[in-house]
C-alpha cells in the first residue's frame, strides 16, 4: 500500500478488508471460544467437585457459542452483500377495493411512511410527488413518497403488496366496518446523475413523450398553465404521468425518474427470477397482489401474514414508529430463504 | 411534505373557502386544486403563507388574471422566468421549440469549425427575453458544468428587440436574474430616433475577460416594422452585437384580428396587444382604447386581416435578394432562424420567406401537434 492509503488499488484493498471485517471478527470469536473449550475439557474430570462444577457450566456455555457460530452467524455471512443497498425508494400507493375509504387509507399509509422515512436517526429524504390528486374528503387517488437516501430500498421493499383495512369509515355513518384495501408497490430509485452510459436502462429513442390535454389553437391564444407531460416506453408499454410541478420541464425530469425505477425493478424482478430458474428450485415468487398485511382498528392489531407476526398497538403503527418491527422480521425471514437457496445449491453441486 | 388540499382548506377562512370553490368552478376542479397548491407553494417561499394574502391571490384569479402574474414567475425551461402585466407571458409551445433549437445549434457545433466563437443571436419582439434567455443558458453552461442544461460551453452574445418599454424593462430584469450581463450601448436605439431618450438598457456589468465564458444579453427598445431598423439602428449598435446574426429567433404577434377578438378573457384583457395582434395597423383603438405604433409600407402591410404583418418583416430582413449598400444581411451564411407562428400560418410563412430566397425551410410542431414554427437555413 502507497503511504496514504489513497491510490485506487489502495482503496479497493481497503474496502475489501473492510468488508472481511465481520468474518474475521467472527473467526477470531469462534476460535478463542474453541480455544478456550479445550483447556476446559480436561477440567472435566478434574478432583476437585466444585472445580468440575464450574468446568461443566462454563463448557456449557462455551458449546452453547460454538453452536451459535455454526448455526446463525457463519451462514448470515456467506450471504451475498445486497446488490441494491445503495438505492432510495419511490413507495407508489394506490386505492384498491373500498372507494373513499381506500382513498383515505391511502393517505393513513403514506403518512405512515412519510414519519417513518423522515424519523430522526434515519439521513433520508422524502417528497410526496402526485399531491395533486387528492379526493375531496382527504384521501388520494394516487401517490408517491419519494425517499431519499441509501438503504431506503432494501428496508422498504417488503411493504409492496396488498394493505387491507377493516374499521368504520369516518363517511359511515351506521357505524358499520368496512373491509377496504390499499395496494403499494415500492422500486428502487435511481439518482439522476448515477445512471449514465452502460448502466442505462433505456434509450431515448424508445420514449415517447407525450403532453396531455388539447390546447385548442395554443401559443399566443392561450396562457393557460399546461405542464402534464406522459412518457411511455415503447417496449415494455410502461408510462408514466406527471402533473405536479408548473414546470413542464420540471415534470419531464420526474417522470423519468419514475421510469427509470420501474425499468429498474423490473430487471431486479427478472435478474431474480433468472437465479431461481437456474437453480430450479420452487421457491415462490412474490406476488404483488397478495395481501401482505391487516389493520385492525378494532381490535387496535397489525398483522403481517407473510410472517405470522401481529402487534396489539395500532396506533404506535400508525406514528410509523412499530414499522421497523414488521420490517426486522421480514428481513430476517428473506435472510433465511436466502440461505435455505445457498445450502440448496451447495446439496446440489 | 406538501399542503393538504382540503384538510388546509377545511382550516382556511371562508373566504378562501368561496373563492376557490367559485375558481373551480370557472377552470375545473383539478386546475383549481392544483393551483391553490402553487400559490400556497409561493407564499411559503415568500413565509407570507396567511391566508389573507391568498385570498387576495385568488380574487385576483378568480377575475380572470393569469396565474402567471398573479405568482410573478412562470418556469421556462430550467429558468423561472419574472412576468408582469402586460408583458406577453412565455408559452410551453415556445418553451419546447426554444429548447429544440438550442439543441440543434449544439449539435451543429460539435461537427463544426470555430467552437471557440461566441455565438451571435438576435430576437425580435422578445417579451419577457425568454427565447434569447434559454437558449444562452442551453448553450454556455460554463465549464463548471454551469446553468446550461446541454453541457454545451458556446457563449452567447444576444440581443433582444422589443417595441414595448415595459417589456424591455423586464426582459433587462430577466437577464440579471439568469446571471446575463448586457453589452455596454452608447447610442439612444429608440424607436423613432428622437434624441430626448435616454438608453434603456444600462449595463449590469462590462464583459471583461473574466466573463469571457458568460453569456450576455442586451434588450432594447426598438420596431422591427420600422424602415430604418436593420439599416440605421442594429448597424449602430456595438460590433459584438452588429449584425449578422448566427441565429435569427421571433416569436411576432400573430393573432388575426377576427381572431383577437375570440381570445380568453385571461389573454385579451391582460396580455399587451401589441405583443399578439399580427395586424397592427388595424383599428384596435376601438378594442383597447390604445392608439397602436404606425406601421410603415403598404395597406396589406398595415394589417391586411391575416395576422402576416411581422412576418413580412422578418421576410425582408431574413432576405438575400433585395440588399442594398446600406443593408448587411441580417444571417449569416449557414446561419438559421426560427418563427413561431400562429396555428395554420405555417405554409403561408414558410411562402413568404422562401420568396425572399431561402431556400432550406422546415415546418415544426409544437407538442400538441400544431405547425408552430417555421425554421430557416441561410
Amino acid at each position: 500500500m502507497s503511504e496514504d492509503m489513497s491510490s485506487p488499488d489502495d482503496i479497493a484493498r481497503l474496502k475489501q478488508a473492510k468488508e472481511l471485517e465481520p468474518l474475521c471478527e467472527a473467526w477470531s470469536e469462534y476460535a478463542s471460544a474453541r480455544a478456550a473449550l479445550r483447556e476446559t475439557i480436561p477440567l472435566l474430570s478434574d478432583s476437585d467437585p466444585s472445580m468440575r462444577a464450574l468446568a461443566a457450566e462454563e463448557a456449557a456455555s462455551l458449546t452453547e457459542t460454538l453452536s451459535n457460530h455454526i448455526s446463525t452467524r457463519f451462514p448470515s455471512l456467506v450471504l451475498p452483500r445486497s446488490r441494491t443497498a445503495h438505492l432510495g425508494a419511490l413507495l407508489e400507493l394506490k386505492p384498491g377495493v373500498g372507494g373513499d375509504e381506500a382513498a383515505l387509507f391511502a393517505a393513513d399509509l403514506l403518512r405512515v411512511y412519510a414519519r417513518f422515512a423522515g424519523s430522526v436517526g434515519r439521513k433520508w429524504q422524502t417528497a410526496v410527488l402526485g399531491a395533486g390528486s387528492m379526493t375531496d374528503t382527504g384521501g388520494v387517488k394516487e401517490v408517491t413518497l419519494e425517499v431519499r437516501g441509501a438503504g431506503a430500498y432494501d428496508a422498504l421493499r417488503w411493504e409492496s403488496g396488498v394493505h387491507r383495512v377493516q374499521r368504520v369509515p369516518a363517511t359511515e355513518s351506521n357505524g358499520r366496518v368496512h373491509t377496504s384495501t390499499v395496494a403499494c408497490l415500492v422500486l428502487p430509485l435511481v439518482e439522476e446523475d448515477a445512471s449514465h452510459g452502460e448502466d442505462e436502462l433505456f434509450s431515448m429513442d424508445d420514449v415517447r413523450v407525450e403532453v396531455m390535454r388539447a390546447r385548442g389553437a395554443g401559443g399566443q391564444h392561450v396562457n393557460k398553465t399546461e405542464s402534464a407531460v406522459r412518457l411511455t416506453h415503447v417496449p415494455t408499454g410502461i408510462t408514466v404521468s406527471m402533473q405536479d410541478e408548473r414546470s413542464q420541464h420540471q415534470n419531464r425530469r420526474r417522470a423519468f425518474q419514475v421510469l427509470r425505477s420501474r425499468l429498474l425493478d423490473q430487471k431486479i424482478t427478472r435478474d431474480i427470477a433468472d437465479r431461481r430458474a437456474a437453480r430450479r428450485s420452487l421457491v415462490r415468487t412474490v406476488d404483488r397482489s397478495e395481501k401482505i398485511r391487516t389493520y385492525n382498528y378494532a381490535q387496535e392489531r397489525v398483522t403481517d401474514h407473510r410472517i405470522g407476526l401481529s402487534i396489539m398497538n395500532l396506533s404506535s403503527f400508525l406514528e410509523g414508529e412499530a414499522l421497523q418491527v414488521f420490517l426486522d422480521g421480514l428481513q430476517r425471514r428473506a435472510d433465511e430463504e436466502a440461505m435455505e437457496e445457498l445450502m440448496g445449491d451447495m446439496e446440489k453441486s | 411534505m406538501r399542503h393538504h388540499l382540503s384538510v388546509a382548506l377545511s382550516r382556511s377562512s371562508p373566504l378562501v373557502r368561496e373563492l376557490t370553490e367559485r375558481l373551480a368552478s370557472a377552470i375545473g376542479c383539478e386546475s383549481a386544486r392544483q393551483e391553490v397548491r402553487w400559490m400556497r407553494d409561493a407564499l411559503q417561499e415568500q413565509h407570507e403563507a396567511r391566508d389573507e394574502e391568498l385570498s387576495r391571490m385568488l380574487a385576483r384569479r378568480v377575475a380572470g388574471e393569469p396565474l402567471q402574474y398573479i405568482l410573478g414567475t412562470t418556469p421556462f425551461g430550467p429558468l423561472s422566468l419574472l412576468t408582469r402585466a402586460p408583458v406577453l407571458i412565455p408559452r410551453p409551445e415556445t418553451e419546447d421549440w426554444a429548447l429544440r433549437l438550442a439543441e440543434l445549434v449544439r449539435r451543429n457545433r460539435e461537427v463544426g469549425q470555430n467552437k471557440s466563437t461566441r455565438l451571435k443571436v438576435l430576437d425580435l419582439c422578445t417579451g419577457t427575453g425568454c427565447i434569447p434567455l434559454l437558449l444562452g443558458t442551453m448553450l454556455s453552461g460554463d465549464e463548471q458544468g454551469g446553468v446550461g442544461g446541454l453541457g454545451g460551453t458556446v457563449p452567447v452574445d444576444a440581443l433582444g428587440a422589443d417595441v414595448a418599454t415595459e417589456a424591455v424593462q423586464l426582459a433587462q430584469e430577466n437577464g440579471v436574474r439568469c446571471g446575463f450581463v448586457s453589452v455596454d450601448i452608447d447610442v439612444d436605439v429608440d424607436v423613432n430616433n428622437t434624441a430626448a431618450n435616454t438608453p434603456i438598457a444600462k449595463p449590469s456589468t462590462k464583459p471583461g475577460p473574466e466573463n469571457h465564458y458568460k453569456p450576455t444579453f442586451t434588450p432594447i427598445r426598438a420596431d422591427i416594422l420600422s424602415p430604418s431598423f436593420s439599416s440605421q439602428i442594429l448597424a449602430s449598435l456595438p460590433r459584438r452585437l452588429r449584425p449578422p446574426y448566427d441565429i435569427l429567433t421571433s416569436n411576432p404577434p400573430y393573432i388575426p384580428l377576427r381572431e383577437y377578438t375570440e381570445l380568453p378573457a385571461s389573454v385579451r384583457d391582460w396580455e399587451d396587444p401589441r405583443a399578439l395582434l399580427g395586424d397592427p395597423g388595424a383599428d384596435l383603438g376601438q378594442i383597447q382604447g390604445t392608439s397602436p405604433p404606425e406601421p410603415a409600407g403598404t395597406d396589406q402591410e398595415r394589417g391586411g386581416g391575416d395576422g402576416l404583418t411581422f412576418y413580412r418583416a422578418l421576410a425582408r430582413l431574413v432576405s438575400i435578394r433585395s440588399l442594398n449598400a446600406m443593408e448587411r444581411p441580417l444571417v449569416k451564411e449557414g446561419g438559421m432562424f426560427a418563427f413561431e407562428v400562429g396555428r395554420g400560418q405555417a405554409r403561408a410563412v414558410e411562402e413568404l420567406v422562401r420568396g425572399a430566397g431561402v431556400r432550406e425551410t422546415e415546418v415544426w410542431k409544437d407538442p400538441w401537434g400544431v405547425e408552430r414554427v417555421v425554421f430557416g437555413r441561410v
